[in-house]
């Protein structure tokens, strides 16, 4: 079944700025996606048009086979505003302004109370996701006095109690200190198992193989430039060089990351062989 | 990449020559302040986490009762009375574990200043004419100024009593909501106020409002700290300080701005976990003896007090 499906997309930040320039694309349930693309390449604009929070400024977005406009989502009446975000969670790269509530513990149940989950389920879900990311602890702090790390774990948390079927992540490993980068693959890796469609939006290459099949490029001028296998694309070296995501410093050789010492001049000559 | 040439050398260094000193300048003093307060007294909830008397109680029930017993000191006119409550209220800090010291020191370090300032002329006989205590200055004829007439400036009795029962009742008042704010998490008081029938999304506003408040606090001292690391001149002089202070003014509008934007993202992120224009809550407080207990003592102090201060 096809989720979501993007025809002619164009989105223009403050109706002047590009962000997504004629976007194409379809994603089956149960996929995992990474989006790939340098700083302001378009990445955190698409996964909001996925999550129906910004809408095209033309062409069509179509989730679960609708259109999603203001009036579908925002309007009165209707049981899809709450169907669509029961099914579609956002992780959002900024954690600071995905914790609004007082306490961390608040902060799993918004989801569930917003979306009238008996209180039962609320009780139970609260606390299987506190367990399953480890953060007793942390239950009764308030989230602005938590590191960035826990911060993260909390916005995962708050969005894993809705359950939803689908994940988007926007940039998921930012400013995570490497054992935590390792837990959210972990984590990621098990959501796969369970069948859940994970879309990913992210420059970190190293994640990408390993939770991704499926990778989405984007270009310096937010179009899609490649769409395909993900070990495929992660081999191209001259694509990914090109819309900027790898440098001739750090760069991949078939499988093997290549980084090469800076003080240097004759390494540079090296074949790229795939 | 090739660096130009000015950018690979480095400065001389007479380090032994170069000055050191001066003072904090008033940005950096005030920024440091602001922070400092804010950690100390709302957001350290140093006392709310500790096991004392009042911490046990509910919040509804506390801040219910608090509320009531506010109400009642600000309708008691025997100051004898009003002193028997700050007298509890110093108990109760004692027994929810508050260092005595600190609690009053939280009271008394903001009395004088404003309600001290309004009790103070209220003491003289040309405000309050009455049994002089103390006489300040005698004139030989009566002067008038605007609707007051005088022969002498003193201290009345009446005078006296007076600002000593609003000052009183003006520190008791305030020892109460102390007590309440120190033995209670904020995000707990908060979610009282539901119960005193204060709509959902009001107490969430505010409880947002206070959260943002340090995050808010953090971006300026941390532009703050930007401008300061690229800062080489110390500017003292008074064309210096207008020049900070314009670069305040400026940056406020950044803030402006930078809130505006985040206001933007937490609205999406509530929207994407379902928010529909009304927040839906349930409450996990329950009721147990010692909040009956404590009602049942509160109503009866209560009670108590408005005997003693009409009826006997």
């Amino acid at each position: 079944m096809t989720l979501f499906e993007l025809k002619n997309v164009n989105y223009l930040y403050l109706n002047r700025i590009p962000a997504l320039n004629d976007i194409n694309l379809s994603i089956e349930e149960g996929e995992q996606v990474a989006i790939l693309g340098a700083n302001g390449s378009g990445k955190s604009t698409l996964l909001k048009l996925l999550d129906g929070l910004i809408f095209p400024s033309s062409g069509v977005v179509k989730a679960f086979g609708k259109t999603l406009t203001e009036n579908i989502l925002d309007g009165e009446g209707g049981d899809f505003p709450q169907f669509f975000r029961r099914k579609v969670g956002l992780i959002f790269q900024n954690s600071e302004a995905q914790l609004f509530c007082p306490t961390v513990m608040d902060e799993i149940k918004f989801g569930p109370l917003q979306l009238d989950i008996p209180e039962e389920d609320i009780h139970q879900r609260v606390n299987d996701v506190i367990e399953m990311l480890n953060i007793e602890n942390l239950k009764d702090r308030a989230p602005y006095t938590l590191s960035g790390g826990e911060k993260k774990k909390v916005a995962i948390a708050s969005v894993l109690s809705i359950n939803p079927d689908v994940l988007l992540l926007d940039e998921p490993t930012n400013g995570l200190d490497p054992r935590t980068q390792r837990w959210l693959v972990e984590l990621l890796l098990e959501l796969r198992k369970s069948g859940k469609t994970i879309i990913i939006a992210t420059h970190d290459l190293g994640i990408v193989e390993e939770v991704s099949e499926r990778a989405v490029v984007f270009s310096e001028d937010h179009r899609i430039v490649a769409n395909g296998e993900a070990q495929a694309i992660l081999n191209d070296t001259e694509l990914l060089m090109k819309v900027n995501l790898i440098h001739e410093h750090s760069h991949r050789h078939n499988v093997i990351l290549h980084k090469h010492k800076h003080a240097h001049t004759l390494e540079h000559n090296h074949d790229h062989v795939l | 990449m090739k660096i130009p040439d000015w950018l690979a050398e480095s400065s001389p260094c007479p380090c032994c020559s170069i000055g050191v000193g001066g003072k904090k300048n008033f940005i950096e003093k005030t920024l440091v302040e602001i922070a400092g307060m804010m950690e100390r007294s709302i957001f350290s909830e140093k006392y709310a986490s500790s096991k004392g008397f009042l911490q046990s109680i509910d919040p509804r029930v506390k801040l219910i009762t608090i509320l009531l017993l506010i109400v009642t000191t600000s309708f008691i006119s025997k100051t004898e009375i009003i002193l028997g409550i700050y007298a509890l209220t110093l108990f109760f800090a004692y027994l929810s574990k508050v260092e005595l010291f600190f609690f009053i020191k939280r009271v008394w370090l903001f009395i004088p200043i404003f309600s001290g300032i309004v009790a103070f002329p209220a003491m003289f006989n040309i405000m309050t004419p009455g049994e002089p205590l103390v006489t300040l200055m005698r004139f030989n004829s009566t002067i008038h100024i605007w609707v007051f007439q005088f022969t002498e400036i003193s201290i009345t009795k009446e005078g006296a009593l007076g600002a000593l029962l609003f000052i009183s009742r003006v520190a008791t008042s305030v020892s109460l909501i102390v007590l309440l704010t120190l033995t209670t998490r904020w995000a707990d008081v908060m979610k009282s106020l539901r119960t005193l029938g204060v709509p959902q999304i009001f107490v969430l506003v505010l409880s947002m409002t206070y959260q943002y408040i340090f995050l808010l606090v953090r971006i300026v001292q941390e532009m703050h700290l930007a401008k300061k690391s690229r800062t080489i001149k110390n500017n003292m002089t008074r064309q210096g300080i207008k020049k900070e202070q314009n670069w305040v003014a400026s940056r406020i509008g950044t803030v402006l701005m930078k809130s505006y934007k985040m206001s933007d993202e937490i609205n999406s992120a509530m929207v994407s976990r379902g928010f529909h224009g009304e927040i839906k809550s349930h409450g996990t407080f329950r009721i147990k003896n010692i909040d009956r207990i404590w009602t049942g003592f509160s109503i009866s102090l209560i009670s108590a007090v408005i005997w003693l201060n009409y009826l006997v």
